[in-house]
């Protein structure tokens, strides 16, 4: 999962696109030079000391990991994945949605110019 | 070290030795199994040349394998032990890393049935069972026999436990496809009725089946698809506090992971 995320960060750097993780480490300060290591660069909520058990994994629900939500410009939930997806499937939705967020930030700037 | 030893007989090619030492146990059983099949599964990579995933243990292996559970049951081992044999015989025979099946290995799932389900039909562990039937096409119309005997179980548990599996199957669909607004108060409504049956029982892992209920209902009314993502407030992994919800305007792909 780890290359294709960094891919995926890299790719759309220039786009309204963020990958946000939650991670579930217990031990943070043990796992930090690894995170290095596989250039995990985007940024992470941490669970705290209950890992999977921890307060944000139970609100959202997390059954297994990884667990992936797709959420639009909009903040509304497009798509969840228990388990990693195809990454074809992935790129795909994320397109479609960054698609989307690009004409609305347009229409929107749109609007500013003819007030 | 006897899994030591174990695990270089077969990293020579040797036959594997049926140990019969009065010591032996489910779960040494257990821990050769998974290292015969990392043994076998780094001598022949996943994929390979031709994509084909090759069977992951022998026949022969296996057979071993449940021939030394079939040991420790013959001994009389007393409990948990003689539970532990019979449940290791069928978590082996069932395994789906011998391809094709072998009809030795779906005889010794049957015997092994056989027993538990009549003579531990009453016990709590058995309820683990009545979670995880084997899917195996050739066990199918024994692995249903066998939740047929369960329904007559006085084990709390094992109740819970087949109350509990429609249910999830409903809730996991329901996470997949949202329901329209009568299917999810239907659904809720029976979740709550299973929750006050059943909610004190424990899970195979965890909690109760009640704190299952509250995150299922939860997650069905606040995380659907087509539903306002809920906000994430805390430190990220340097300590610096930040909001899902920083983010609005933004496509997020929100990846719940970890490094372990």
């Amino acid at each position: 999962m780890f290359p294709h995320e960094r891919s995926l960060v890299n790719k759309l750097k220039d786009e309204p696109f963020a990958l946000i993780g939650v991670n579930s480490d217990v031990d943070l300060a043990a796992m930090k030079p690894k995170f290095k290591d596989e250039q995990i660069t985007w940024r992470s909520f941490w669970c705290g000391k209950d890992g999977t058990a921890g307060a944000i994994p139970t609100a959202w629900n997390v059954r297994g990991w990884p667990t992936l939500y797709l959420i639009d410009h909009n903040g509304t939930i497009r798509q969840k994945w228990l388990g990693s997806p195809a990454e074809a499937v992935l790129d795909a939705e994320i397109d479609k949605l960054v698609a989307d967020a690009k004409s609305a930030g347009g229409k929107k700037k749109e609007k500013a110019g003819a007030e | 070290m006897r899994s030591w030893l174990f695990a270089a007989c077969l990293v020579v090619g040797a036959s594997p030795p049926v140990l019969a030492q009065e010591d032996d146990t489910a779960a040494a059983v257990q821990n050769d199994f998974v290292t015969t099949l990392r043994n076998n599964s780094a001598k022949a990579p996943v994929g390979g040349a031709t994509g084909v995933r090759p069977p992951l243990i022998s026949e022969d292996e296996l057979q071993a394998l449940i021939d030394r559970c079939w040991k420790i049951y013959d001994q009389n081992a007393g409990e948990p032990a003689e539970f532990e044999a019979l449940n290791q015989v069928l978590v082996l025979a069932a395994n789906p890393y011998l391809t094709p099946v072998s009809e030795k290995s779906l005889r010794a799932w049957h015997d092994a049935a056989d027993k538990l389900f009549s003579d531990f039909i009453d016990d709590d562990r058995i309820a683990a069972l009545a979670l995880g039937m084997p899917s195996n096409e050739k066990l199918k119309k024994e692995a249903d026999g066998c939740t047929a005997k369960l329904a007559g179980s006085k084990s709390l548990a094992v109740k819970a436990a087949l109350a509990f599996r429609p249910l999830s199957q409903r809730a996991d669909a329901a996470s997949n496809t949202p329901l329209d607004a009568a299917g999810e108060t239907r659904l809720i409504a029976d979740l709550e009725a299973f929750s006050a049956a059943h909610g004190a029982q424990k899970q195979m892992r965890g909690g109760s089946y009640g704190d299952w209920v509250k995150n299922t209902v939860n997650a069905l009314k606040n995380l659907k698809i087509g539903g306002t993502a809920p906000e994430i407030e805390g430190p990220d992994l340097d300590g610096v506090n930040f909001k899902l919800s920083d983010y609005r305007g933004k496509v997020v792909l929100l990846d719940f992971w970890g490094y372990w």
